[in-house]
């Protein structure tokens, strides 16, 4: 019977593992096909069945047919392209001035082209052209209504909005107090949309009455309308596309169907005829597609920003020009379903990995609750961890009121460090712009004369530090300890610890006025004695020569407080035996100090030669509040430097890269002084 | 058994799982079936504010009514301490917007830099109203409102007139960007650098008028020398020449040799060029433009950076100039070691200061601002006070001679001509600016335009009283105007109008002509300025000459890392470089 229990056992552990093993093979499966998934969907399959033109360094305006196959786009060069519906350029026409506004009649028979060099251009559909105005201003944006004869121009710097006949005579103008940035002329020409940078967008009718205004939540960059006026498609500066229905609901407070949000600000909108499909076009480098609900059904990365978006009217068709010189054309069809397709994949690996992950857990549990080798593992590497797990368990209050401690250390020193890493491989603008740049930074850093010049200094600091707090203060603990009084001791030593109170800064001014060449105590005192004459002081931190060493000297007489209460704790915890024991050797004064003292206080020593490479490698306040690195960079520190490039060049990520190379550098002297043997080693 | 359960139990929470994953989708906008619960916008139906009419009837503008209901807080967070004044218009505009919060959160100037990045860094700003200059980066990035956006629109507090009408737009184009004429911050009092002189080593000296040229205030710097006194107390450290008064004599002089239609040529809007305006820059220069000190300003004509840059790049204008070697010549004159304060190199702005206010220099250049603080910083350095009471400056101790010093009567005057062969120009400039800085960080329309509102109310002749009273008042120690102010319909006090009579704007060389030329860097791309400072602390202590520092400066401008990198800072590319004639686009 017990056998048959343990064969049962057995086989069921066998049966266990090889269900552990297989679903280990899925899980890598399952992995790897994920991971390739991921590579290969991580552009929506919108370019399928597309095209992309070459047309100059920036398409600024595109604008195309009801039936999509013919399209217009305008670029910088002042160059109009025609295109047929594969984007294969027909002709080209020199507008010669940047195309920045462009609309093609629903037939696809007549263009309108406003011009950066004050032209309106009218054109048919051999390029031939019809008329040319010429205005005072530039011109940014133009439409035209779906037959041709009404159009609308809207100049740069002037309150103005011109709307002409197809022969470019002027029919009505409106002014504004606030400057236009936007037209859309609606496809039967009975409706015109104006936006302006007040954020408003206002429709008429063909005869210019107004009919409504709307506030959005920006300058009002881009306007498009769907055949009849039925809606308005909008794109502003605060990063929102919006869809407006053109004849407001009465009692209804908004206009506003649906609004999305960008990553950056919205430069070109385009609409179907019947407002079904809504394309968006924006600085953050994207071109979208939503339906009529505001869904997103597309999402296609270009080189650059987009600043032209165009639908044609029967929703086949959309084209996009974009900063990175290219026009592209899309099928709409194609690029919702390859989208679609790709946010199912999305979806499915997002269900897969988790899956996956879940699998492997559960099949190691098993693994290490049914499989004898895995019962043997887990008693044998998992008794730290329970024995780990039962102390945390047992002490848990106390890891509870711990741990808003360690919570703020990683908030305030730790997430600072590591942001300050990151962002030291990035081109960094805060609440701008931050784009990785790999090395640059650090490139930039080995090639700054000023940082070069500011480690040597940094290296004279260091070392006249190091004396500084190796002689002054270990000479005054000495003659401290050794002193016979034990009140004089009491005094003598609460005054020299007073002045630790002293803010650093305002030892620093101090200093600086007693560096004054004509009102400093120094030059007036040397002067008394006779060493100076006022008529040509010396300008202490105004020569370079003396600039530095000046820096050096404030401190003077270098009774460090915190250098000299280290020392004398150090003396004060060595045995009374050991000095007895000297004296009984006949060791006098000096011996005593460097046989006995010296090699105990290795430990003091040790931890001030440590922060004193560390205060000496990040000295800032000492140079700043002085010489700000003057005269001639005489006094330049590469903290100084850091400062520099952060608070007056605002360049935090080069900023960044100079506090990581200085993080290395202390960190590896650090190490370097750790090796030094401390004061147990002698004792011991 | 138990393993079984256990087993059983993981299967059946992974199907849940699996289960609740195939239901996420991609995050998109809020499916549209109703309105948004919170209206973005209200519009207004059917209500014509501007009446369209054909072109052979231009429609007249009709005036907005009076903006009553505005909802929402203003917080004021400009720099400085000056609660009082603030509080007081909140107070008044509270009254008139029942709707509105207004909150007064002035900040110290130290920190002030990193705590408007923290705001912008943190998503939309909470502060209305800040000091956009000290954060330039961001002023360029466009983070605050074109306030020009809302220059036309009526101001409410003004009986409707149009905003821009309060002010002095002579003036307030010097705030503007000079080609697109877009505004970013509101500058409403005027300063300009002026000379300061001791009128009582003046009479000593026979000095009766003030100088009018440079040979001039040379000679009376020699007479000053030869009495013992000192004949000009500037600092020389590194603050001097980066910051303040030696940067200032940079900028201001080297106009004097450029400021001429010729050089102009150089730079500004060709008739093809976007920037090209008709009506303006087809009428440069005036007729008798040498008797027109403003024939240059940002609405006189318009300048094209991109045609200065290529110009620089390709020698036109540059530190080989025999325009700047004289310049530099001129400067030479004045900046001996004699005519300086003694150990000049070591000596900062405010040790310089406290020399002149001590009645041991004749010449001291500063802001007009100073004249309202002159005499009371005379009074407190005599009496042992520390002199200075601005914030995050340091008060140097007194020198105990300064005891016996007796106040003493002082004049100012304009900068006096370089009158050099070169120096075409036919009158000396100075930096003259309006300062406030006030910026409106962008956010939600709506706040903004509760936050511009305000601003309108503020700059109305009512809120403008309300802020000179207060910054008048004798009881608020943080009070104080540092110039003349550009505000219409407004009257100066009269105690400050004489003391400002002396601040009569004389044209100002904050242009490419000098201070965003190549004086100190290329248009103030700070490495570049560093750059110069190094450079010419070198030259005016006589370290090297002058061959060796025109050499050394024209090299450093045309450095490869620091030409790219200015590019960046002005956000241009090589390519906008071949295309001068195209706006480059907005990065």
């Amino acid at each position: 019977m017990r056998e048959g229990r343990r064969d049962t056992t057995r086989a069921f552990a066998t049966r266990a593992f090889a269900l552990y093993r297989s679903s280990i093979l899925i899980c890598i499966t399952a992995l790897i096909a994920a991971f390739s998934m991921l590579l290969t969907c991580s552009r929506a399959a919108a370019q399928d069945g597309g095209w992309e033109l070459p047309a100059g360094r920036i398409v600024h305006s595109a604008a195309v047919s009801a039936d999509g196959q013919a399209a217009v786009v305008g670029s910088r060069e002042g160059i109009v392209y025609r295109l047929d519906g594969a984007g294969k350029e027909l002709w080209r026409y020199d507008a010669k001035g940047t195309v920045l506004g462009l609309g093609i009649s629903q037939d696809g028979k007549r263009v309108i082209a406003a011009s950066e060099g004050r032209k309106a251009i009218f054109l048919d559909e051999a390029g031939k052209l019809l008329w040319e105005k010429e205005y005072d201003f530039s011109l940014i944006a133009a439409a035209i209504a779906g037959d041709g004869n009404l159009m609308g121009l809207v100049p740069r710097k002037s309150r103005e909005v011109w709307l002409l006949d197809a022969a470019g005579n002027d029919v009505w103008k409106v002014e504004y107090d606030s400057a236009p940035v936007s037209i859309a002329i609606s496809a039967d020409g009975q409706c015109v949309a104006i936006g302006t940078r007040d954020a408003y967008v206002q429709l008429y009718d063909k005869a210019g009455t107004l009919l409504w205004k709307q506030q959005l939540d920006g300058p009002v960059f881009s306007l498009a309308m769907s055949a009849d006026g039925a809606f308005i498609a909008a794109g502003d500066e605060s990063k929102k596309a919006y869809l407006l229905k053109g004849q407001i609901d009465a009692g209804a407070k908004s206009s506003i169907v649906w609004t999305y949000k960008t990553d950056a600000s919205v430069q070109a909108v385009a609409i179907t005829g019947d407002g079904s499909v809504v394309a968006v076009g924006s600085r953050d480098k994207n071109v979208y597609l939503f339906d009529a609900t505001g869904k997103l059904t597309s999402k296609y990365a270009t080189g650059g920003s987009v600043p032209a978006v165009a639908l044609s009217a029967d929703g086949t068709t959309l084209i996009a020009g974009s900063e990175d010189g290219k026009a592209y054309g899309f099928s709409v069809k194609q690029s919702v379903a390859g989208y679609a397709a790709s946010q199912q994949r999305g979806t499915v690996l997002a269900i897969v990995i988790p899956l996956a992950m879940l699998v492997v857990i559960a099949g190691s549990v098993l693994f290490l609750r049914l499989n004898p080798a895995g019962q043997r593992f887990w008693d044998k590497r998992g008794a730290g961890l329970r024995r780990l797990a039962r102390e945390i368990w047992r002490a848990r209050i106390s890891y509870l009121l711990i741990f808003p401690t360690i919570a703020l250390l990683f908030i305030f020193n730790y997430y600072p460090a590591f942001s300050g890493l990151f962002h030291s491989f990035t081109d960094w603008k805060p609440g701008v712009s931050e784009e990785w740049v790999g090395l640059k930074n650090f490139e930039a850093v080995f090639n700054n004369e000023f940082l070069r010049s500011g480690i040597v200094n940094a290296i004279v600091l260091i070392v006249t530090g190091y004396i500084k707090v190796l002689t002054v203060p270990l000479l005054v603990a000495e003659l401290l300890f050794h002193m016979r009084s034990t009140r004089m001791q009491y005094w003598l030593r609460s005054l020299f610890i007073f002045p630790i109170v002293v803010p650093g800064v305002a030892i620093i001014l101090i200093w600086r006025n007693i560096f004054d060449p004509n009102i400093g105590l120094l030059n007036n005192f040397l002067a008394l004695l006779g060493l100076m004459h006022m008529q040509q002081p010396q300008a202490w931190l105004g020569d370079p020569n003396t600039a530095i060493w000046s820096i050096v000297f404030i401190g003077f007489p270098f009774v460090g407080a915190f250098a000299l209460l280290l020392y004398y704790g150090g003396l004060i915890s060595i045995p009374v035996e050991l000095f007895d024991a000297a004296k009984v050797d006949g060791a006098g004064g000096l011996r005593r100090f460097i046989n006995l003292d010296l090699p105990l206080l290795m430990g003091q020593i040790k931890l001030l030669l440590i922060l004193g490479f560390i205060g000496g490698m990040q000295e800032f306040s000492l140079v700043f509040l002085t010489t700000e690195g003057g005269p001639y960079n005489a006094t330049y520190t590469p903290a100084l430097e850091l400062y520099y490039q952060a608070m007056r060049f605002s360049n935090f990520g080069v900023a960044s890269a100079i506090g990581t190379v200085l993080f290395v550098v202390i960190l590896g002297g650090t190490i370097l002084n750790l090796r030094m043997r401390s004061a147990a080693e002698y004792q011991a | 058994m138990k393993q079984y359960k256990v087993l059983g139990a993981a299967l059946t929470l992974l199907a849940m799982v699996s289960m609740l994953s195939a239901c996420v989708q991609p995050a998109g906008p809020a499916p549209a079936t109703q309105p948004p619960a919170a209206a973005t916008a209200i519009p207004e139906p059917a209500e014509a504010t501007a009446t369209p009419q054909p072109a052979e009837q231009p429609a007249e503008a009709t005036a907005a009514p009076a903006t009553e209901g505005l909802a929402g807080e203003v917080v004021v967070s400009l720099q400085g301490e000056d609660t009082q004044t603030w509080q007081a218009l909140c107070d008044a505009y509270v009254v008139k917007n029942p709707n509105a919060k207004c909150q007064v959160e002035l900040k110290p100037s130290e920190g002030y830099q990193d705590w408007i990045r923290t705001q912008f860094a943190g998503g939309d700003p909470r502060p209305s109203w800040v000091n956009g200059n000290v954060v330039a980066d961001l002023m360029n990035a466009k983070k605050f409102v074109n306030l020009e956006d809302y220059m036309d629109k009526p101001n409410p507090y003004n009986e409707g007139k149009k905003w821009s009408e309060s002010f002095d737009q002579d003036v307030m184009f010097l705030s503007r960007d000079a080609v697109t004429g877009e505004l970013y911050h509101l500058s409403l009092e005027l300063v300009k650098i002026i000379w300061f002189y001791n009128k009582d080593i003046a009479d000593k000296i026979g000095m009766e008028t003030p100088p009018q040229t440079w040979d001039e205030l040379a000679d009376w710097m020699t007479k000053a020398r030869e009495a013992g006194y000192i004949p000009f107390s500037i600092g020389g450290d590194f603050q001097e020449f980066w910051e303040m008064r030696m940067g200032w004599l940079a900028r201001m002089y080297q106009d004097g040799f450029y400021a001429t239609p010729e050089k102009w040529e150089l730079s500004r809007c060709q008739p093809d060029d976007w920037c090209f305006e008709k009506g303006v820059d087809d009428t440069f220069p005036v007729a008798n433009w040498q008797e027109n000190r403003h024939f240059d300003d940002a609405n006189m004509v318009h300048q094209n950076m991109v045609r200065w840059l290529n110009a620089f790049r390709e020698g036109k204008i540059g530190p080989k100039d025999p325009e700047y070697r004289a310049l530099m010549e001129e400067f030479k004159k004045v900046f001996t070691p004699e005519n300086l304060p003694p150990g000049w190199t070591g000596v900062n702005g405010q040790s310089a200061y406290a020399l002149f206010l001590s009645g041991k220099a004749l010449f001291w250049l500063d802001g007009g601002w100073m004249i309202g603080t002159f005499e009371k910083d005379i009074n407190n350095l005599r009496t042992g006070k520390f002199f200075t009471e601005k914030e995050g400056e340091p008060t140097p101790t007194p020198d105990p001679s300064f005891e016996t010093i007796k106040p003493f009567q002082f004049g100012t005057f304009d900068n006096p001509k370089m009158t050099a062969a070169e120096a075409l120009a036919p009158w000396q400039r100075t930096i003259e600016w309006p300062v406030g800085f006030w910026s409106v960080p962008k956010k939600a329309q709506k706040q903004n335009d509760l936050e511009i509102d305000f601003m309108m109310f503020v700059t109305s002749p009512e809120g403008y009283a309300i802020y000179l009273q207060n910054k008048m008042d004798p009881n608020n120690p943080k009070g104080g105007l540092t110039g003349p102010f550009i505000v219409k319909g407004v009257e100066m006090p009269p105690e400050m109008a004489a003391k400002f009579a002396n601040l009569k704007p004389i044209g100002n060389t904050e242009k490419s002509t000098a201070g965003s030329g190549y004086s100190r860097g290329i248009a103030d791309y700070q490495p570049m300025v560093r750059e110069w400072v190094n450079l010419a602390q070198q030259y005016f202590t006589g370290k090297i000459d002058l061959d060796t520092y025109i050499a050394k400066y024209d090299e450093v401008l045309r450095k490869p890392d620091l030409w790219e990198g200015l590019l960046e800072h002005m956000k241009l590319t090589e390519d906008d470089l071949q295309t001068p004639e195209k706006k480059p686009p907005e990065r």
